[in-house]
């Protein structure tokens, strides 16, 4: 793979984490913050 | 999801989920802004250091307020506590015109942001203008679909990526070129020993426009219509205080930041735009795969308080300035929906102007903030000061907002040495101040 093609490539890869983590939440597939976190977060 | 949970998270957020949220100031801005400026302007620069530091000051004696009249109003948004303070929807209505208009220019340096990521990352394969145009793409529809709730948890890895980018290579690129930090400013202040010192690299950003500048933005901070709201979001006053005796350690940040912008003035001189100095060293100091791991951090950085910004600037039209002024009848369902026209709309127009006009992203930021500052007054002192009157407030505003328009349109910026910002606050206070006294109070909720 090209220079360019690797740097792009993990680009991609962290935005799309990012974004898949922001759409599982606002589903609550994942209820992290009506759940087991933020009552842990909340309990600090 | 109703209009409250959309915004305000239904006021559930504990310290950590505050936390993370109150950390959406560390944009774009902090990551190629700060490098850019320490590189191309020098010892201005450091004023970046102090006003965050001095606003979290600012916030533990006023955030708490806020949070306590937001909850026991409902309030939701900036303008819901102009509205309800002072009992007035053309006030409130003004509020937004004007949080709104900060705001394009803040988004702006983000879709900026990721033009230059993309760009560099790319080897210059790729323009800035069709990353620009799929980074707000992917904005709207992350925002369109979900909400406050989906952008804090999104924090986490983008908090976690900056923090480790920022030690990375604010470390890493002096002992790289230089063999450590402490040589690396030995050679800087051997090879350019103006730069350090104020006014550094530029001609007229003074000890004047240090001092102006670092009062105008700490006392803003909070002034930003998403920094404002995201008091009602937290769970108590309490998590708001041990949040501003928290945050200035995530200042320290900052400073490895610096220290990058710093060693690009020696190893890569000559570039057209210093916010390209950040990735442009790293791409020279490090392999492909680690420019990605940065340019994904940064790209993240952007895109996060993106996300807020827009849905913060959307609501506020949607909810405090459309429906009050233009459609009383709008139901909570039908503002959430115009709400999320309004992001494709906003993102839109900051595209527009990222495309077509060009500043430094600190540039950009500074003219945000000359801003939402002038809404300072009318919060202290609604706070603070029973004797302050609508009247007072409303042409205090205004003569603030019409000064920071003039001296900016007109290239005053700074004057005499003044930050513009400052000096229209400092007349807006005046005249809300005198205004005030010449004006029958109104009964307002205590």
């Amino acid at each position: 793979m090209s220079p360019s093609a690797v740097s792009l490539t993990t680009i991609f890869v962290i935005v799309a984490i990012g974004v898949a983590i922001g759409f599982l939440e606002s589903t609550e597939r994942w209820t992290w913050s009506s759940g087991r976190l933020a009552a842990g977060a909340s309990a600090l | 999801m109703d209009l409250e949970q959309w915004t305000v998270g239904g006021r559930g957020f504990g310290s950590v989920m505050f936390l993370l949220m109150a950390g959406e100031v560390y944009t774009t801005f902090a990551f190629l802004g700060a490098s850019g400026w320490a590189y191309s302007r020098g010892g201005p620069t450091l004023y970046i250091m102090a006003y965050l530091t001095l606003a979290y000051v600012v916030s533990f004696f006023i955030l708490p307020q806020i949070w306590e009249v937001g909850r026991k109003y409902g309030m939701q948004t900036q303008s819901d506590f102009f509205s309800t303070r002072y009992g007035n929807k053309y006030l409130a209505g003004f509020v937004c015109v004007v949080g709104i208009a900060s705001f394009i220019p803040y988004l702006q340096l983000q879709i900026t942001g990721v033009g230059i990521i993309v760009s560099i990352a790319s080897f210059d394969g790729i323009g800035r203008t069709p990353a620009m145009a799929t980074a707000v793409v992917l904005l709207a529809a992350f925002v369109f679909a979900s909400g406050v709730r989906a952008v804090a948890w999104v924090s986490v890895l983008k908090d976690i990526l900056m923090v480790f980018a920022a030690v990375s290579i604010g470390i890493g690129i002096p002992y790289i070129h230089f063999g450590g930090i402490g040589p690396m400013f030995t050679a800087l202040a051997h090879s350019r020993p103006a730069h350090l010192t104020m006014p550094g690299a530029t001609t007229n950003l003074g000890h004047t426009w240090y001092i102006s500048t670092v009062l105008l933005t700490s006392l803003g901070f909070y002034m930003w219509p998403h920094a404002f709201g995201a008091a009602f979001t937290a769970k108590s006053g309490d998590t708001l205080r041990r949040n501003a005796v928290v945050m200035p350690l995530y200042t320290i940040t900052l400073a490895f930041i610096f220290l990058v912008g710093f060693t690009a003035v020696l190893v890569v001189p000559g570039l057209p735009n210093g916010d390209l100095s950040l990735l442009t060293i790293v791409r020279k100091s490090f392999p492909p795969w680690f420019l990605g791991v940065i340019g994904g951090a940064g790209a993240l950085t952007a895109m996060v308080p993106a996300a807020i910004f827009i849905l913060t600037a959307a609501t506020l039209f949607a909810k405090n300035l459309f429906r009050p002024i233009f459609a009383p009848a709008m139901t909570d369902d039908q503002v959430a929906k115009l709400a999320r026209v309004m992001v494709v709309v906003l993102g839109l127009i900051s595209l527009l102007l990222a495309i077509y006009k060009s500043a430094t992203l600190v540039g950009l930021l500074l003219t945000g903030y000359a801003g939402v500052t002038q809404f300072f007054p009318g919060v202290v002192l609604g706070l603070y000061w029973k004797r302050v009157t609508m009247a007072g407030v409303f042409a205090g505003m205004i003569a603030g907002v019409a000064t920071v328009i003039f001296l900016m349109l007109s290239h005053r910026d700074p004057l005499y040495g003044w930050s513009a910002g400052f000096v229209a606050l400092c007349l807006n206070f005046l005249i809300a101040a005198l205004a005030s006294w010449l004006t029958p109070v109104i009964a307002v909720p205590e």
